[in-house]
């Protein structure tokens, strides 16, 4: 008999649980959003003996309030789509806490099954966990395991699939709040069975709204608080929260929670037996040296150094293979192809585009991958710990800095680093000052300009560009942060998971994951840029590519007037117009708008006449702000999930190097450098 | 309880062990901190607490990293 059923996985962040998804659905996975927030969301499909599995992972959570949209996303599936089974998490290495969560899906009424994971971690610990006895304490089936070392998958699907068969017989324990609470949650349930909604009482027990209430959970007081008849039972439970009040002299919310932890911790001094009383874990005795206040930074900086080595030059070998091939390929289709407008289409605008962005993939892959390497080993957390002190004052957050320093080399991995970051304004804010990270695209041009008007100070030059990205960086964080995000900022709570050896299926599993969902996601937007720019250098038909007569270069003269005051010509309007593809074509441009091709000694030669070094420098400012290239506008678009955000980066990028470039410009010539 | 012992956890030397006492903060944040263990009752040790930056606290068997500013607001009592 085939059947299929659906299995949500709930755990706490550093479980396991997207290990144990990995183990479960292998290949088969889809990763998504969920509908209306940028929060991952990833399903996959399995299958036990004769049972179909449909397996959604939920968002890795320490509890299930209001509080966070990932906590109330995993809430309302739980809730709404009432999944056959909910497998929770639990890491065997630190129980007590874990449980907490474990608590709150008993009282959704969810039928749960354990996956007690980390049970190696926990004996090295010494710890010793009585399972059986644990899962007679909450009536709820309990599978033992090893996900890192894929040792109890098919146990866990096989007690999923059974849980799911006698499904309607479950009921795990439930959590005794005290005599004072119980009474109190009784006078509740009775103003709720008053109630007309079914609605709601279809959806949860009456005992979860009066517990939720107590809690003073938003998500449910909004609930209650567009029903007609909701006056008896709002004054019932103010009456109820007042009198608990008075009782306990502290708040309700926190008696509630206190007695879950009481739950949790009987349970904990039952079942686990300590071997050993281990106070200085192996953990600890690491993070002496690497969260210590003078040692480190500069680990934690070296660390970086490699990450940034890695990344950049390591990734320099493919992408210059990727080169080769996209170049190989540009000329094959040249020696093949007639000389049509739909040769140029291919040559100029697709492959020239989209081959702008595959030169990047090395950079990507390679980036996630040490992402993936730093999040696994629980390092990331460590990074935001050591750089928050400092970020701070900066008006952002420890977390902010390794995407900040990603973005010397590419702003787009960069930008997509963000999502380590909690909050979405901090991860928005962050987002919007990466481009002023001067990144590996634009050394070319620099490279360039330089050589042409300050070849002595070439170094020195180039050097005050990064400087002053770095510098705008900082005020546009504070200025944002002050005028736009105004909301205070998220404090610094995270939990520093212990060190643990990352597992090479995982990172890389981690790292295609994220990849190739980049380049589903980013390939239009990109591939509609390309084109339009190329549309613009072709036509009229007949006109030589990107020159004077095509639209490009009678957009270049219509802005002519915007440049002027930064001192370029319409030729400067046109490098960077078609810089927006990729910032590397500026100098590409250069060379077609002069004439000189590829032949940079020439370019150098023309440029000099053509620009004053005031000019020149000018135009590197403009360079380095302006705007984000096209791969990063995409990226923009996909985290920030913002058409707004989008243009805003866009946009005050265009202004900020507007005032800037000319500010250069015109106090230069004041004191006579042009 | 005896208000005179209390003291900001951020004035916790490395090695010190005390109990929570309450947390000056919204709802959100005390909601954010009793998720991951820190309920007024709870007894906690200090892991890594340097002149700058952020602290490290051991709670039950994890360890938690708070901002300097949010371990000024965290009261204790060591006993």
């Amino acid at each position: 008999m085939e059947k299929t059923i659906t299995i949500a996985l709930a755990g706490n962040p550093n479980s396991g649980k997207t290990t144990v998804f990995n183990n479960i659905t292998g290949a088969h996975q889809h990763v998504g959003n969920w509908a209306g927030v940028t929060v991952e969301k990833k399903e996959g499909k399995c299958k036990y003996n004769e049972t179909d599995i449909n397996v959604v992972d939920l968002p890795g959570t320490y509890s299930l309030t209001a509080y966070s949209p990932e906590e109330l996303i995993a809430r309302d599936f739980v809730v709404e789509e009432k999944p056959d089974v909910v497998i929770d998490i639990v890491d065997a290495s630190n129980l007590e806490r874990n449980l907490y969560l474990t608590t709150q899906l008993m009282e959704l009424d969810a039928n749960i099954v354990i996956a007690l994971n980390m049970m190696d971690v926990a004996e090295s610990r010494g710890f010793v966990i009585d399972a059986q006895k644990m899962s007679e304490m909450l009536s709820v089936p309990i599978v033992p395991m090893i996900a890192s070392k894929n040792k109890g998958t098919q146990e866990l699907l096989r007690a999923a699939v059974e849980s799911a068969t006698n499904g309607s017989s479950h009921n795990s324990k439930r959590i005794h709040y005290g005599r004072e609470v119980e009474d109190e949650l009784g006078n509740i349930q009775k103003a709720i069975d008053k109630l007309d909604s079914d609605e709601l009482k279809r959806k949860y027990s009456s005992r979860l709204i009066s517990l939720k209430l107590l809690e003073n959970d938003q998500e449910f007081i909004d609930a209650i608080d567009i029903l007609d008849d909701k006056q008896s039972l709002m004054s019932t439970v103010s009456e109820s929260i007042e009198h608990l009040k008075e009782i306990f002299g502290c708040d309700v919310e926190s008696v509630i929670v206190d007695r879950r932890y009481g739950f949790v911790s009987g349970v904990g001094t039952e079942v686990i037996k300590r071997t050993g009383e281990e106070r200085h874990t192996r953990s600890d005795q690491i993070d002496r040296v690497l969260t210590n206040t003078f040692t480190g930074v500069p680990i934690f900086l070296f660390l970086m150094w490699l990450a940034f080595q890695l990344t950049f030059k390591v990734g320099a070998y493919p992408t210059d293979w990727i080169d080769h091939a996209v170049s190989g390929l540009s000329h094959l289709i040249e020696a093949l192809m007639p000389e049509t407008w739909y040769r140029s289409l291919i040559l100029d605008g697709i492959v020239g585009g989209v081959g702008g962005v595959i030169v990047l993939l090395p950079n990507i892959f390679l980036l996630f991958f040490v992402i993936s390497v730093l999040e696994d080993s629980g390092y990331m957390a460590r990074a935001a710990f050591i750089m928050d002190g400092l970020m701070h004052k900066l008006g952002l957050h420890g977390k902010s800095f390794i995407p900040m320093l990603m973005g010397f080399g590419c702003n787009v991995p960069a930008i997509m680093a963000t999502r380590t970051l909690e909050s979405r304004t901090d991860r928005i804010l962050t987002i919007l000052i990466i481009p002023l990270m001067s990144c590996s695209a634009r050394l070319p041009v620099y490279a360039l300009l330089t050589a042409a008007f300050f070849p002595k100070y070439a170094g020195t030059v180039i050097f005050s560009l990064y400087l002053l990205g770095i510098v705008l960086a900082i005020l546009m964080g504070r200025l944002f942060r002050k005028t736009l995000f105004r909301t205070p900022m998220v404090p610094l709570i995270i939990e520093l998971p212990p060190y643990r050896i990352p597992t090479i299926k995982g990172t890389l599993i981690h790292m295609w994951e994220r990849g190739s969902q980049f380049l589903k996601k980013v390939w239009t937007i990109v591939l509609a840029g390309a084109i339009i720019i190329w549309f613009l250098g072709t036509f009229p038909s007949g006109v030589d590519y990107a020159s004077e007569a095509s639209y490009a270069g009678k957009l270049g003269h219509i802005i002519e007037p915007v440049v002027a005051p930064l001192g370029a010509d319409w030729r400067g309007g046109v490098a960077l117009l078609f810089g927006f593809v990729a910032k590397e074509i500026v100098v590409a441009t250069m060379g077609v708008l002069y004439g000189t091709g590829e032949n940079q000694e020439m370019l150098v030669e023309k440029l000099q006449t053509a620009m004053t070094p005031l000019s020149a420098f000018a135009f590197m400012v403009a360079t380095l702000i302006y705007m984000p290239c096209l791969a990063t506008v995409a990226a923009i678009k996909k985290e920030t999930n913002s058409w707004r955000w989008t243009l805003f980066a866009v946009g005050y990028g265009l202004a900020l190097a507007w005032i800037l470039s000319t500010l250069v410009y015109q106090v230069g010539s004041l004191f006579g450098l042009a | 309880m005896n208000n005179c012992n209390m003291l900001p956890l951020s004035k916790l030397s490395i090695g010190e062990e005390a109990k929570l006492v309450n947390v000056q903060g919204g709802h959100g944040i005390k909601q954010r901190l009793s998720v991951l263990g820190l309920n007024p009752g709870v007894r906690v040790t200090m892991v890594q607490n340097g002149s700058w930056g952020p602290v490290i606290l051991g709670i039950m068997d994890s360890r938690i990293a708070l901002g300097r500013g949010m371990a000024n607001k965290i009261f204790v009592t060591k006993d």
